[in-house]
């Protein structure tokens, strides 16, 4: 699901935004529930230890949502028991085409991370009313 | 190519249950009691413990130390309630209520437990009873 052009261009100042060094390859890929209704679906994704600034969330020409998130929880050392994967994440979803990425949003809150994104106004859902 | 993620997923946690037990048969959970998720760390002078709680509020959780052994209990809720208007495409994380109790193996100091949530990872240091903690001796000449 690696998608190259997702990475920064080569020779393309990047500004004060410090991209997550995030690998696919090691990361975990975190839990979600998805939520749709009529006219925009809600990604709920458990990233307990991310804190603010520790996210990037990319949507391509493809509609491949990609999502990399740092992982700022500093674990101790001599772990005796392991449940939990604490680590960075990442995982990428493939959008359907009726969803429009030029207008997702998100918010990082107590490690839950929120994307919404809307329908394109053309495939919300309508309701007709009847006439009487 | 989920479900193949999934089903590994399970036997990994459950080679790590089984391993946790193995090598140290100190802090018990009762079989099953696998929500919230936790890690536990052991150094010479405390146990801290790890629980992945994104999502739930201070209020929400409640901690209570008995002498030896320690209960978090709390509810999660859904994001958002079902109607003819949503639904849910995809659920995969845990929520309603729980409660884990775990036992430390030695003597742990109640008094100075101390509790921190960041992030959606609830923090608990406590510290060992001086009584627990390793003893250097000294070789006298």
């Amino acid at each position: 699901m690696a998608n190259e052009s997702n990475l920064p261009e080569a020779g393309k100042p990047s500004g004060a935004v410090v991209e997550p060094v995030v690998d696919p390859g090691t990361a975990y890929q975190p839990d979600v529930d998805i939520v749709e209704n009529g006219d925009s679906m809600v990604l709920y994704i458990d990233l307990p230890g991310v804190a603010a600034g520790g996210t990037q969330i990319e949507a391509d020409e493809n509609n491949i949502l990609t999502l990399k998130a740092r992982n700022s929880f500093r674990e101790p050392d001599g772990m005796i028991v392991r449940q939990a994967a604490i680590g960075d994440y990442f995982r990428a979803f493939q959008l359907g085409s009726e969803y429009d990425r030029g207008r997702i949003s998100a918010t990082l809150k107590d490690g839950v991370l929120a994307i919404h994104i809307p329908k394109r106004e053309e495939a919300k859902t309508r309701r007709i009313e009847i006439r009487t | 190519m989920l479900w193949d993620t999934l089903v590994f997923n399970d036997l990994d946690e459950m080679r790590r249950d089984m391993e946790a037990l193995a090598d140290w048969g100190g802090l018990r959970t009762p079989v099953g009691a696998g929500f919230p998720a936790l890690n536990a760390y052991e150094s010479k002078d405390e146990y801290v413990l790890a629980v992945m709680a994104p999502g739930i509020a201070k209020d929400k959780l409640d901690i209570r130390l008995d002498e030896n052994s320690i209960t978090i209990s709390g509810n999660r809720p859904l994001p958002a309630e079902e109607s003819p208007d949503r639904r849910y495409l995809r659920h995969e994380r845990g929520h309603g209520p729980f409660e884990r109790t775990l036992r430390f193996p030695a003597k742990v100091n109640r008094e100075s437990i101390q509790a921190r949530l960041e992030n959606g990872i609830l923090s608990i240091r406590v510290p060992k009873s001086e009584e627990a903690k390793p003893k250097n001796i000294e070789i006298k000449a």
